[in-house]
């Protein structure tokens, strides 16, 4: 029986243009999980619509990595990570249109149901129509790779 | 009673998806002098879009429409599509539309109950700040559009922008597992939704009264969602055909969207207006649940909509589960068609109101011309109407912000398009004399 998941790495995107990075990345994750430490597990999801499915992929595990594409102005293919409470509380009201994944991080924070930790990884990309390149793709991968390490060292020390 | 009071209230910016728009309050010697809501939507050219297009598409067109009702679009135009054709999709698939169309009212209807009107009612600024003191409220809230958002997708495919819906039925059949699994998920919703009628009408809803006139599809024997004919409690009762010949839509100056009169009046449309008008259609099950809010229906208090949808939620459910109940698989999920030329209407009930579709199809079943009249558009008038009344003198006694706030909460009581926009308002306050 494999081990109950305590990170949770959600793709978010769609099938469109470099919206797609998101989901690439993390299929990529699925294929190959990086080196985890023992009794930490992992599993892989890719979200489309978050307002949708987000709340529910967000109870259940300990840690949740999302990775989603953004356009920032950085080289495409870079990675910036933003954890805790400032993933949240971007967009403070919500909207039945917008609701988007502060909304929703937001929302179940406040239920007390959400994980204990969770993380954004945003990957440069440089428009919507423009998906990364090979190289690019390869140093977001191992970049979101390094990260899922570290979160997982830090989840096995309170384990 | 005069205030004397003198104010201009501009809120600039009611921006979201379907459409921008402020609202301008005038106000001299304590009197209401105008009160326009200006809808600045940039024009999104559906109809013309779907100009040249093959019968096929247009269903996955429209859903691009709205992402809260999408299924309410799909439905209006394969309706207006199959009786260009003569296409009778057959009993299953009528069955089959009319769950789908319950999955969408359920996620709907939830999605503004819990997280866009309650917190107006109890005094929160968002959901996040409501569900500190009531998280079983807001559990239940995305509970139940967690539900409806799967049976959207048993029948679509996806719960937003569903692709299963096509001219002839759907695309595809759900297996008998998939729809015994959700018939389970269905009845433990119930009490939910049940209890659910009851804590809509224990909010502390303004008690107004208004005078105006609701429209709605009414269906011989059914509680209406796709067919029907439209009905007001004015004496209308019209073919959907016919719908031209008694609405009519005008342009207004403040505002790029327009607004849809009856007889040149405004109107209601939405759940309220569905519930006034076919309380009758309710089985009884949801009729004593309604019955027991002590609210008298039909009700003339537009706060009430939030309890109609309420009770709309608790029917959409039952009508799912006595759906499903009768669920088999199908030899084919859909009915050939064979386009021909021709003109033909659809009108469904989306969650927030009837939702008129007018098709004019060539040989090849290729758009010619297309008229789309969503709710939101009827309801404009009404809004307007309704802030004139709603803006008593001891409501303008208030200061800036609570008059603000009662605004939002009228114009959100209307539902989505608009009422999602009002999240952002942003006020300016001119206290010239």
């Amino acid at each position: 029986m494999s081990p109950q998941p305590v990170i949770r790495i959600i793709g978010i995107g769609s099938p469109f243009g470099a919206d797609r990075t998101g989901w690439e990345l993390v299929a990529a994750l699925g294929r190959a999980l990086p080196g985890l430490p023992r009794g930490v597990a992992a599993e892989t999801v890719l979200c489309r619509a978050p307002a949708a499915d987000l709340p529910g992929h967000l109870r259940g595990v300990q840690a949740v990595v999302l990775v989603d594409a953004v356009r920032d102005g950085r080289a495409p293919g870079t990675v910036c990570a933003v954890s805790g409470g400032s993933v949240a509380r971007r967009h403070p009201r919500l909207s039945g249109h917008g609701i988007g994944l502060g909304d929703v991080l937001d929302l179940v924070c406040a239920l007390g149901e959400g994980p204990r930790s969770v993380s954004l990884l945003g990957v440069s990309v440089a428009g919507e129509g423009v998906p990364l390149t090979r190289a690019g793709r390869r140093r977001a991968l191992d970049a979101v790779r390094r990260r899922i390490e570290r979160i997982a060292a830090e989840l096995e020390s309170v384990c | 009673m005069s205030t004397g009071r003198t104010l201009d209230i501009n809120l600039p910016v009611l921006a979201r998806v379907e459409g921008e728009g402020a609202l301008d309050l005038t106000v001299r010697d304590g009197r209401v002098q105008e009160v326009r809501l200006r809808i600045f939507e940039p024009p999104r050219l559906f109809e013309k879009f779907l100009e040249g297009r093959g019968y096929a598409e247009v269903p996955d067109l429209v859903a691009r429409i709205c992402g809260i009702c999408p299924v309410a679009y799909q439905m209006s135009a394969v309706h207006a599509i199959e009786q260009v054709f003569g296409v009778d999709p057959g009993p299953w698939a009528r069955a089959m539309r009319r769950l789908f169309y319950c999955g969408e009212w359920i996620e709907s209807h939830a999605l503004h109950i819990h997280l866009l009107a309650a917190p107006d009612f109890l005094g929160y600024p968002s959901a996040p700040a409501m569900a500190a003191d009531h998280a079983g409220a807001v559990r239940r809230g995305l509970a139940l559009q967690a539900l409806g958002n799967e049976l959207i997708a048993l029948l679509g495919g996806r719960s937003v922008h569903p692709v299963g819906a096509c001219v002839g039925g759907f695309h595809r059949a759900p297996a008998q597992e998939e729809a015994a699994r959700m018939l389970e998920r269905l009845r433990e919703a119930v009490a939910l939704a049940e209890s659910l009628v009851a804590w809509t009408a224990g909010l502390p809803l303004p008690g107004t009264r208004q005078a105006f006139t609701s429209v709605s599809l009414r269906h011989p024997g059914e509680y209406p969602m796709n067919e029907g004919r439209l009905v007001s409690d004015r004496g209308l009762d019209i073919d959907i055909a016919d719908f031209e010949q008694r609405f009519a839509e005008r342009q207004v100056a403040h505002s790029t969207a327009l607004h849809c009169l009856l007889d040149g009046g405004d109107y209601l449309v939405g759940p309220l207006a569905r519930l006034n008008l076919n309380f009758d259609r309710l089985p009884p099950a949801v009729q004593a649940a309604a019955r027991a809010t002590g609210i008298e229906w039909p009700s003339a208090n537009v706060f009430h909509g939030i309890v109609a949808r309420a009770v709309e939620i608790h029917y959409a459910v039952l009508e799912a589960i006595r759906l499903l109940e009768a669920f088999s698989v199908p030899d084919a999920a859909r009915v050939p068609v064979v386009p021909r030329p021709g003109v033909g209407f659809g009108c469904t009930e989306a969650p927030r109101g009837a939702l008129w579709h007018r098709y004019e199809l060539d040989a090849a079943g290729r758009v010619v011309r297309a008229r789309i009249v969503p709710p939101t558009s009827q309801n404009q008038a009404r809004i307007e109407a309704d802030l004139r009344a709603a803006l008593s003198a001891e409501v303008l006694a208030r200061d800036d912000d609570a008059i603000r706030a009662y605004c939002e909460t009228v114009i959100r009581n209307y539902d989505p398009c608009i009422s999602c926009a009002t999240h952002f308002l942003d006020l300016r306050v001119d206290r010239s004399p």
